[in-house]
């Protein structure tokens, strides 16, 4: 298994595809941040009016009235001040100020979560259906006729490898955002450990990058062929999760782009229950659920791959 | 206790529109340890189908194989450090280089960079391992293919029509590194439709035609079941010698400059005698022997299984 390992190490590492997701991730990283910290403007003061309003908004924060029914603090934020800190900014108020700010890393990052993602499903698809649009499976098999084998070693070579590169590209993403932050930005409002906060949305988001590109491996094992892999994971994206999810309505709970969402951000998948004046938002898949849910798309796609691996002839 | 065992072997395709394609029809096949066994057959005669049967990538419909004493495919893991092999067209990554090809299969074996320059080297491929496979010729990516069996020093090569795509030089390389590796003592499993060309280095040899054996055994043996045909003879004047032979009673024609004579070796003599006294002089002689071009179309004509 350490040879077939070693060896699905080496054909990964010496795929162009991962020079380019990496140069292209790098290189839109330093023109976007080159763009954001050129435009990086401080504030001014807020009129009277916008004043008022701003530190009405605060105190009612303060007073817990925008938590939600729980009552407990969203998961990232230690106290209330921190809290309120980041949902109630003058700059929502109009204090002209599109300023670089430190503390604005952890949410910048979400947002971005899906194009890292993007690049683990592209990986995946492309270190999976490679070998069949080559047609050098057949020549794998022939020093290794063990399917399964051949499939777990990639599995896992492709996890690590995805994992590593979201990794790396996300930090590369923050060294180069604090470095805008140096030239014109600012540190106010970091909350503590924010930090940890930061590297914890790094690894969660490249831990779903990793899941994503199994998903992808399997597609494109069971379709042997990288576009063909990508394009049914697209269609189904697009067809199911996008389009069928508003029509089903238990089908949210389900649905891998929400629950990818709920582990990288860490606040529950919601959906609307009742009628009328009794709607109101319901959590209906919580983080750890989403987990389970990531992982049960892996499992099984894994292995009707692996079964589609086994059972067909390879040419 | 053969290196190569089949039996019974069965392959049936289904095809889109329904119905079904048989490829290999109850073949058996038994290649014994060391020299060069050659498959014979037309294009689609189920060469190709076999061999996938062998290393695992099809499966049979029915029937048994066993390579090196394991059963395929659920034993195929325990020697298949011992087999190389070409299956088709060999398929390469075409943006890596030569080389790192070589070493992503060779680590699958632990076989180090040294073993892996020197099979380059075997075949021609030094001064080009570090170009991208997508620049060389079909030819040379039939060389990077044989490297790749070669990695493994192997008890076994099965190699699939190893001259396709090769220029005249290049076959006769291959042709050679054949014969020495099989004079190295391993079995080497060649399949080819050009018939005349693994006669000139099998030992032995299966022909197959729409997916059945129609005769196997050594070389000599195949060419001696279709029987001598007779002398070959060139005279001067060949429409003349015809004639002085047929006047003393032996049945002879011309094919193109020479004459076909229909007397068996040991009469040679009477042919250069009866010519000699007519001022004919032999300036060639030699038995009419059947290749196994002439045996296959020979064995088929009557099945409707010629190519």
């Amino acid at each position: 298994m350490i040879r077939l390992l070693s060896s699905e190490f080496l054909r990964a590492r010496s795929r162009d595809v991962l020079k380019m997701l990496f140069v292209a991730a790098a290189l839109g990283t330093i023109v976007g941040m080159s763009i954001a910290t050129w435009n990086s403007k401080p504030a001014h003061p807020l009129s009277g009016q916008a004043q008022q309003f701003y530190e009405r908004s605060l105190r009612q924060c303060l007073d817990g009235r925008f938590l939600g029914p729980n009552q407990e603090l969203p998961p990232n934020f230690d106290t209330l001040e921190e809290f309120c800190a980041d949902q109630v900014r003058p700059e929502f108020y109009g204090n002209g100020s599109n300023e670089l700010r430190l503390a604005d890393l952890q949410d910048i990052l979400e947002g971005l979560s899906s194009l890292v993602v993007l690049i683990g499903v592209v990986l995946g698809a492309s270190l999976g259906g490679a070998d069949w649009s080559v047609r050098t499976m057949a020549t794998l098999l022939t020093w290794e006729p063990r399917r399964a084998r051949v499939l777990l070693a990639r599995a896992l070579v492709v996890l690590v490898v995805v994992f590593l590169l979201t990794f790396g590209v996300q930090v590369f993403f923050g060294v180069v955002f604090r470095a805008g932050v140096v030239l014109r930005g600012t540190t106010e409002g970091l909350p503590s450990h924010w930090l940890t906060h930061v590297l914890e949305v790094m690894l969660r988001t490249s831990a779903v990058a990793g899941l994503f590109s199994l998903i992808a491996l399997a597609v494109a094992t069971i379709a042997r062929s990288t576009a063909g892999g990508i394009g049914i994971l697209f269609g189904y994206l697009v067809l199911v999760e996008g389009f069928l999810a508003n029509l089903v309505v238990w089908l949210p709970r389900w649905l891998l782009v929400r629950a990818a969402g709920a582990i990288v951000t860490q606040a529950p998948v919601e959906q609307v229950v009742g009628q009328g004046r009794f709607q109101r938002m319901e959590a209906v898949l919580t983080p750890s659920g989403a987990w389970i849910v990531v992982g049960a798309y892996v499992v099984v796609l894994l292995g009707a791959a692996l079964a589609a691996l086994r059972v067909r002839d390879v040419d | 206790m053969g290196v190569i065992e089949v039996e019974g072997l069965r392959k049936e395709f289904r095809r889109i529109r329904g119905g079904r394609t048989v490829a290999v029809d109850r073949l058996d096949l038994d290649v014994p340890e060391g020299g060069v066994y050659g498959f014979l057959g037309p294009n689609g005669a189920g060469k190709t189908t076999t061999i996938r049967c062998l290393l695992g990538l099809v499966r049979a419909s029915d029937g048994t194989a066993r390579l090196l004493g394991a059963d395929v495919p659920g034993g195929l893991h325990g020697v298949v450090d011992r087999v190389g092999s070409i299956v088709e067209s060999p398929a390469m990554f075409p943006r890596f280089t030569g080389r790192r090809n070589l070493e992503i299969l060779g680590r699958l074996q632990r076989v180090g960079k040294p073993e892996i320059g020197s099979a380059l080297e075997r075949v021609g491929l030094g001064e080009r391992a570090d170009d991208r496979v997508k620049t060389y010729s079909l030819g040379m990516r039939q060389r990077l293919a044989i490297a790749a069996t070669l990695l493994k020093d192997p008890a076994v090569l099965i190699l699939d029509e190893p001259a396709n795509g090769l220029d005249p030089a290049g076959i006769v390389e291959v042709r050679e590194l054949i014969r020495s590796l099989g004079a190295e003592g391993r079995t080497v499993f060649v399949s080819s439709h050009i018939l005349s060309e693994i006669q000139q280095v099998a030992d032995r040899v299966a022909i197959l035609a729409r997916g059945r054996c129609v005769t196997a055994g050594p070389v000599a043996e195949v060419l001696a079941s279709a029987g001598a045909t007779g002398l070959v003879a060139r005279v001067r004047d060949a429409e003349a010698g015809a004639a002085v032979l047929r006047r003393a009673g032996i049945e002879a024609v011309v094919a193109g400059d020479v004459l076909k004579v229909a007397l068996a070796a040991e009469e040679a003599e009477r042919v250069t005698r009866v010519l000699a006294e007519q001022g004919l002089y032999v300036s060639e002689l030699r038995p009419d022997e059947a290749d196994l071009e002439t045996v296959f179309l020979e064995l088929t004509k009557d099945q409707g299984l010629a190519p």
